[in-house]
């Protein structure tokens, strides 16, 4: 039987404290709320959810974000029929906050379903300016679609191209790629000591890196000039991330930002096995479990 | 959607509810296979013109037969501009329609559709005929109130 020892033993080399990672893995993930400020506010919710005996804290991240830790099926409740909450994971919800979009932006989210990050950054918006969301797949279009009609989403258009296909006469001021991934930070264990993953791919083990780096340069060739492209995904294999941002970094004239908020996290990699990556990487996020007690993340932004 | 037809269809909301037209100034009404929908107003739709949307903004009514239909999700929106057809139903009552999709009820309001209430949170949308009071919320798997 695998273990996350076993199943991430190739990262170990950059993984910060590798025990304590592998631990925190053993421990189920905290529920995490998105409240939906078009809907009610951050306090009625809470107060709402106390009420029926949960304990209610809130994130450091954003106020928007709610942590519950005792409960175990949020969509059960009365507010989840309300659309006063989506389950996100706290981590998921920091990448609508890096992209930041403001009221009355023209935005596009090129892989948007389910739906988490397209709805929280309209309510980021004010469900003002536009948003196309696009996915290709129709299944996780109705997915997406559903997700914004309960949520009370007005700003979102949804397109069904091929992402790397995206028309380029569209030219947007931010654009979000959270490319289809692997999955790896989702790897956890539940309640009843259960693994909770289940690796995503197509196919060829060189699948989902040759679709990212597609998409990522999609992504950027649809920028208007001076726009920002964030690009994301839940897995910590750098095959998947420093290497796709690497090569958007050696096909277009982009650059790599900082990312400025308070959470904690490590540096992109400038390294790995043989590979050797564009100083600039030490820009990207790499979100582990045992630092934001969250899923793991990759975050890069990029300007163009 | 050019403004006569436009305040056909949302007068709708007007006339049953007593939401006022007012209250839909800040969006564009489109209408697409049968169901109209409101995108909150832009200055991006020239550019948004070059590509295959297959939806935009929140479906708001459904074209069914010779009525519309309110969806939930419009009396979620907008319902707490409401004024009139609005039932304000116990817990027993809100557990019994989830859980059956209707219930017998005789009231004395017109025919048609009504925003579910339950504690000052709108539900959604249910149907009132004579006698009986029917869900039209989307089926979902409530547990706990």
């Amino acid at each position: 039987m695998s273990t996350c020892r076993t199943v991430f033993d190739p990262y170990a080399t950059f993984i910060p404290d590798f025990p304590a990672f592998c631990a925190a893995l053993q421990t189920p993930r905290p529920c995490c709320l998105r409240v939906n400020t078009l809907r009610t506010t951050p306090e009625a919710v809470r107060e709402l959810l106390m009420q029926q005996g949960y304990s209610v804290t809130p994130s450091p991240i954003a106020d928007e974000l709610l942590l519950v830790p005792n409960l175990t099926h949020p969509g059960r409740l009365r507010e989840a029929i309300l659309g006063y909450y989506h389950p996100q994971a706290l981590t998921s919800a920091l990448v609508s906050r890096i992209v930041a979009p403001q009221r009355g932006d023209l935005v596009c989210d090129l892989c948007a379903a389910p739906g988490s990050k397209t709805s929280h950054m309209a309510q980021l918006m004010d469900n003002q300016g536009v948003i196309v969301a696009n996915e290709p797949v129709h299944t996780r279009l109705a997915m997406l679609e559903y997700n914004l009609k309960h949520l009370g989403i007005s700003n979102v258009v949804t397109t069904r191209y091929t992402g790397q296909n995206f028309p380029l006469r569209c030219k947007f001021m931010r654009v979000l790629v959270d490319a289809p991934c692997s999955g790896e930070g989702n790897y956890r264990y539940d309640m009843q000591g259960r693994v909770q993953y289940v690796r995503r791919g197509t196919g060829a083990p060189d699948d989902l890196p040759r679709l990212q780096k597609q998409l990522l340069i999609r992504g950027f060739d649809i920028l208007a000039p001076g726009g920002s492209l964030i690009y994301a995904t839940c897995t910590y294999n750098p095959a998947e991330n420093e290497a796709v941002v690497q090569e958007l970094l050696e096909q277009r004239p982009a650059t790599i930002q900082p990312i400025t908020l308070p959470v904690p996290h490590s540096p992109g990699l400038l390294q790995w096995k043989e590979y050797m990556y564009d100083a600039r990487m030490q820009h990207c996020w790499r979100l582990y479990p045992h630092q934001t007690g969250s899923v793991g993340f990759f975050v890069a932004s990029i300007r163009a | 959607m050019l403004e006569p037809q436009r305040s056909a269809v949302l007068g709708y909301f007007d006339m049953r509810f007593g939401i006022p037209l007012i209250t839909f100034d800040g969006f564009c009404l489109l209408l697409r296979h049968k169901t109209y929908s409101l995108l909150s107003t832009t200055q991006h739709v020239e550019r948004l013109a070059g590509l295959q949307v297959h939806s935009a903004g929140l479906p708001v009514l459904r074209s069914i037969r010779h009525h519309l239909k309110p969806t939930t999700a419009a009396l979620q929106y907008f319902g707490t501009e409401a004024r009139r057809h609005v039932l304000d139903l116990s817990e027993t009552q809100v557990v019994t329609l989830l859980r059956n999709r209707e219930q017998p009820l005789h009231l004395d309001i017109q025919p048609g559709y009504v925003i579910l209430r339950h504690a000052g949170h709108i539900l959604g949308c249910g149907l009132y005929t004579p006698g009986r009071l029917r869900s039209q919320l989307p089926q979902h798997p409530v547990v706990s109130l």
